[in-house]
């Protein structure tokens, strides 16, 4: 898929997401958590969704994790009250079960520019802690999404053998 | 010299404590070891003012309390309750509040927030409704709750030590009285809260929810109920035998550290330390104060004005206290207030309605304000942390009511089985 194009780490995003497999998945801040759980089931790569508003601009991010975790406090809630052990458990258990749209769970805004660089990719995705970033253009409009896995396997694939290990980002 | 020195350091350490401007562990300390510095106590003098009796039991009761709850027990107690109260609004805040009342008289708060948080939030949840009223119900019934036992507020258990009454004196004489202002408390909240509950719908079904599935160690359970129970029943005849509260919670803290089997290292790391280290500073603060007279004069003045009618003195201690402990911490101000006590008793005043106008004032008067006792702090948190707010304004009419009403109880309680 990357054709013949040369992943480094100056390497525009703008160039890259286009090429890569795994396609962003957007769902609506007001929408219900049950409605957003079924789309990433369409795209099983997808490890983070991008919510958008009404005028389809960025707005928050979602891991599927805590959709997961969301909907599981709903079928079970059981195995999530007995990890309650202190007043942060209690108060994550609370914000759990309380949650009925995407705006109730979802985080900051973090995403990729189309100028960000590859080594940008990697560096904000370990900052925080996300498999995945949406990109956006410059109306903060979803223009794709940037899987972690995905994108340092592609980096490697490309990589003499030899010199692979060295390529990992740190 | 030592006297303006003491009054100055015991007044800067209560202004910071009560402007929150450094964590208060760090200004009881401060103080207690600027009273050291400045030679208005030796080193021994202020180590031998230290109350081990207070605390030994909190940290018995915190060891056996930390290891319970990771169990599920209190959750699982929650769930049941809450089935068995329907799925009817009002019926559920009434069994939520009897809850967190009786887990307030044995347990610390923190437990029992963790009993009572995470299914309050589940209701609310379930039936889309705020967590608010509820949450707010249950802060004013903990207060409430924890008037009950010697070892359900620290003021109590400062008392307590105080005082030299064994838990079953303690209960005898506070235990009605927290009933009587528990009854008048859910008469109050049936109008403070019913309006908003009947708009909620009736019928929430959480009947699907397995109480079984929330418990973590069955073992554990088991030994730790059986702990607390026995522990509870120590602190009852401890007393007739000669032994000190603080006895019997150690050794219900050392046999559940025995049985458990875990890491002591893990689960002392869980004790709230900075809890027992306030306390050590505030006890030397107070001696330092009690050491050059200024208690003294003090209950000289408090005796002049209400010229030794036990009456009096008891009934403005108790509407005192319980205006002053929604404002400033209920703990340092009841350590400064029992030597004040003491003094007025060797003045020949007696000593027993003091004491419990003392406990009633300190405690109930913790519901006023959302800073007006640690469970408020707590469960406000717990609230934030949930992403509910619960703002200053809004608590303070349901506060407000319900301690005018509270102490109004606790004084004729006091009038009637003291003082007729």
């Amino acid at each position: 898929m990357t054709g013949h194009l040369r992943i480094s780490k100056r390497t525009r995003v703008g160039e890259v997401h286009g090429r890569l497999d795994i396609e962003p998945v957007v769902v609506g801040v007001d929408e219900d958590l049950i409605s957003a759980a079924r789309r990433p089931m369409a795209q099983p790569g997808t490890r983070l969704l991008a919510v958008v508003d009404a005028e389809g601009r960025l707005v928050g991010v979602l891991p599927v994790l805590r959709l997961v975790e969301e909907i599981v406090a709903r079928v079970s809630p059981e195995e999530l009250m007995a990890e309650v052990t202190d007043l942060e458990s209690a108060g994550r258990f609370g914000r759990e079960v309380g949650a009925h749209v995407c705006r109730d769970l979802m985080g900051p805004p973090v995403h990729l520019t189309l100028d960000s660089t590859v080594a940008d990719a990697f560096r904000a995705m370990h900052e925080h802690q996300y498999s995945g970033l949406p990109v956006v253009d410059d109306q903060m409009q979803v223009v794709g999404y940037v899987d972690l896995l995905e994108l340092a396997l592609r980096y490697l694939d490309q990589l003499p053998a030899s010199s692979a290990p060295e390529a990992l980002p740190s | 010299m030592d006297v303006w020195l003491a009054a100055l350091i015991f007044v800067a350490t209560y202004v910071v404590i009560a402007t929150e401007r450094v964590h208060k562990t760090v200004a009881a300390l401060g103080g207690g070891v600027l009273m050291i510095v400045f030679q208005i106590l030796d080193q021994d003098e202020a180590f031998a003012a230290i109350d081990f009796n207070v605390i030994f039991l909190l940290l018995g009761m915190m060891v056996i309390a930390n290891i319970m709850r990771k169990t599920g027990v209190f959750q699982w107690v929650a769930i049941r309750a809450v089935q068995l109260a329907g799925g009817q609004p009002w019926r559920i805040l009434v069994v939520l509040c009897l809850i967190t009342a009786i887990a307030s008289a044995f347990l610390d708060n923190v437990t029992t927030v963790v009993l009572i948080g995470p299914i309050t939030l589940y209701v609310a949840a379930a039936m889309r409704v705020s967590p608010v009223p509820y949450l707010i119900a249950e802060i004013l019934a903990s207060n409430i709750g924890g008037t009950a036992t010697l070892i359900g507020d620290p003021p109590n258990i400062l008392i307590g030590s105080a005082a030299g009454y064994d838990f079953g004196t303690f209960t005898l004489n506070m235990a009605p009285a927290s009933i009587l202002v528990f009854a008048g408390f859910l008469i109050l909240a049936r109008f403070m809260f019913g309006p908003e509950l009947a708009r909620q719908r009736d019928g929430l079904v959480i009947a699907d929810l397995d109480p079984s599935g929330v418990i973590t160690d069955f073992r554990m359970m088991r030994i730790s109920a059986v702990v607390m129970l026995a522990t509870i029943i120590g602190f009852v005849i401890a007393g007739p035998l000669g032994y000190e509260p603080a006895t019997v919670a150690l050794l219900g803290a050392s046999a559940i550290l025995l049985l458990a089997r875990g890491d002591p290292a893990e689960i002392l790391a869980e004790v709230e330390w900075t809890t027992l280290l306030f306390f050590v500073g505030l006890f030397i603060v107070v001696e330092g104060v009690i050491r050059v007279g200024i208690i003294e004069a003090f209950a000289n003045e408090l005796f002049s004005a209400t010229r030794g009618d036990v009456t009096l003195t008891s009934l403005a201690l108790l509407w005192v206290s319980g205006l002053a402990s929604g404002i400033v911490d209920n703990i340092p101000y009841t350590a400064t207030l029992i030597p004040v006590v003491q003094q007025l008793g060797a003045r020949g005043v007696e000593l027993d309605p003091l004491w419990w106008s003392l406990a009633l004032g300190a405690d109930l008067g913790g519901n006023s304000t959302i800073i007006g006792a640690s469970a408020n702090v707590i469960i406000v948190s717990l609230a934030a942390r949930s992403g509910h707010e619960i703002r200053f304004g809004a608590f303070l009419r349901y506060g407000i009511a319900t301690v005018v009403l509270s102490l109004a109880i606790a004084s004729l309680y006091v009038w009637v089985r003291y003082l007729l």
